[in-house]
């Protein structure tokens, strides 16, 4: 549960979690994914909320476009309970938060992705590398998934979109907007 | 679309924002819009329940009041092109919107949604309109802001890219001669 090295050199692709946080998010980690080598990063699962009907077929659309055929391989999905619904309480927030983190948890326990990435908090005890990406939204402020990766040292990487929000959070990396 | 039209687009996306829509539903925009060479009001006014029914006749979907013409309806998938057509965009602060206006170098005023938690609306509208990039507004000061708008005062937005958070999760991976994916 400690930020790792970079991983030794390797041939091999690895088997990626793509968390897709919902509306804005989703768009931005789909975003990101347009840039990857999708070859390397493969086979993909995306991790979506129970409560969200709009991000997989996005997912699914990009997945067609990505490997030009209308049957997509090396793609599954799963599904989670959602950590916070838009004007849901803070207190609240912060147990469901926990609820979706203990059972985002337990995906990577049973999945054993090599890669997680996305805009929901994932904890990794074997290799996984985690990388988690603020929402180009958060330009002065952690949100509450952030806030709870970034204290608890649980990213492998921490991606802020504002280089204001690197000065205040030093670990995290700013390497540029996805927009 | 004739030349010489130009197109103002309030958006609110796929949210309700009921304060937004009803600030726009208003006689006093309409001649502010005309009074600045503004000939078209578009509204895409989502989920909500708010219904204009004072920029057109009650039940109406489009009208042409005060010299200018206005429509509005729920959702498009399409908002790209009414965007990209608009000589002006009025919309919430959601980051879709927001960017999808100033890539295609469209003048954009922002109203944050007040009732979203811990508001980061706000945050992302604050910051863009400190660096020149777009005008935030909060709802009750929308009329005013349109009246003052001078896009020739905005800053252009330079477009971001993904190329270094790639280049750091190749490397973090073990794929550290990796490049960008096809796309």
């Amino acid at each position: 549960m400690f930020r790792r090295r970079p991983a030794a050199p390797r041939k091999a692709p690895a088997k990626t979690l793509i968390v897709l946080g919902s509306g804005g998010h989703t768009a931005e980690m789909l975003t990101l994914m347009d840039s990857m080598d999708k070859s390397l990063y493969s086979p993909r699962t995306y991790v979506v909320a129970a409560t969200d009907p709009m991000s997989a077929p996005k997912a699914l659309v990009r997945e067609r476009l990505w490997q030009k055929t209308d049957t997509p391989v090396g793609v599954s999905l799963l599904q989670i309970p959602r950590s916070r619904e838009v004007g849901q309480s803070y207190v609240t927030s912060v147990a469901t938060t926990l609820y979706s983190l203990i059972f985002a948890f337990s995906l990577v326990l049973v999945e054993r992705p090599e890669l997680v990435r996305g805009m929901v908090a994932v904890l990794g005890l074997t290799s996984t590398q985690i990388v988690y990406v603020e929402s180009i939204a958060r330009t002065r402020r952690f949100s509450l998934s952030a806030k709870l990766l970034y204290h608890l040292r649980l990213a492998d990487l921490l991606f802020v979109q504002w280089e204001q929000l690197a000065k205040t959070y030093p670990r995290a990396v700013y390497a540029g907007r996805l927009y | 679309m004739a030349a010489a039209e130009r197109s103002v687009f309030v958006t609110v996306g796929t949210t309700k924002f009921d304060a937004l829509v009803e600030r726009v539903d208003s006689l006093e925009l309409l001649r502010i819009l005309r009074s600045k060479g503004y000939s078209k009001l578009v509204i895409q006014k989502g989920n909500g329940s708010y219904v204009p029914h004072v920029v057109v006749p009650a039940g109406q979907a489009k009208a042409t009041t005060e010299g200018i013409d206005v429509e509005y309806f729920d959702y498009s998938p399409s908002l790209a092109a009414y965007i990209s057509s608009a000589a002006l965009v009025i919309s919430h602060a959601g980051s879709g919107s927001i960017f999808e206006s100033l890539t295609a170098g469209v003048p954009l005023l922002v109203v944050p949604n007040p009732l979203l938690m811990d508001n980061h609306q706000q945050e992302l509208g604050a910051t863009l309109a400190a660096g020149g990039h777009l005008v935030c507004a909060a709802p009750d000061e929308l009329l005013n802001a349109v009246r003052s708008f001078d896009g020739s005062r905005l800053v252009p937005y330079s477009k971001g890219s993904p190329a270094g958070m790639v280049a750091a999760i190749n490397r973090q991976m073990g794929f550290p001669g990796a490049g960008a994916g096809r796309g």
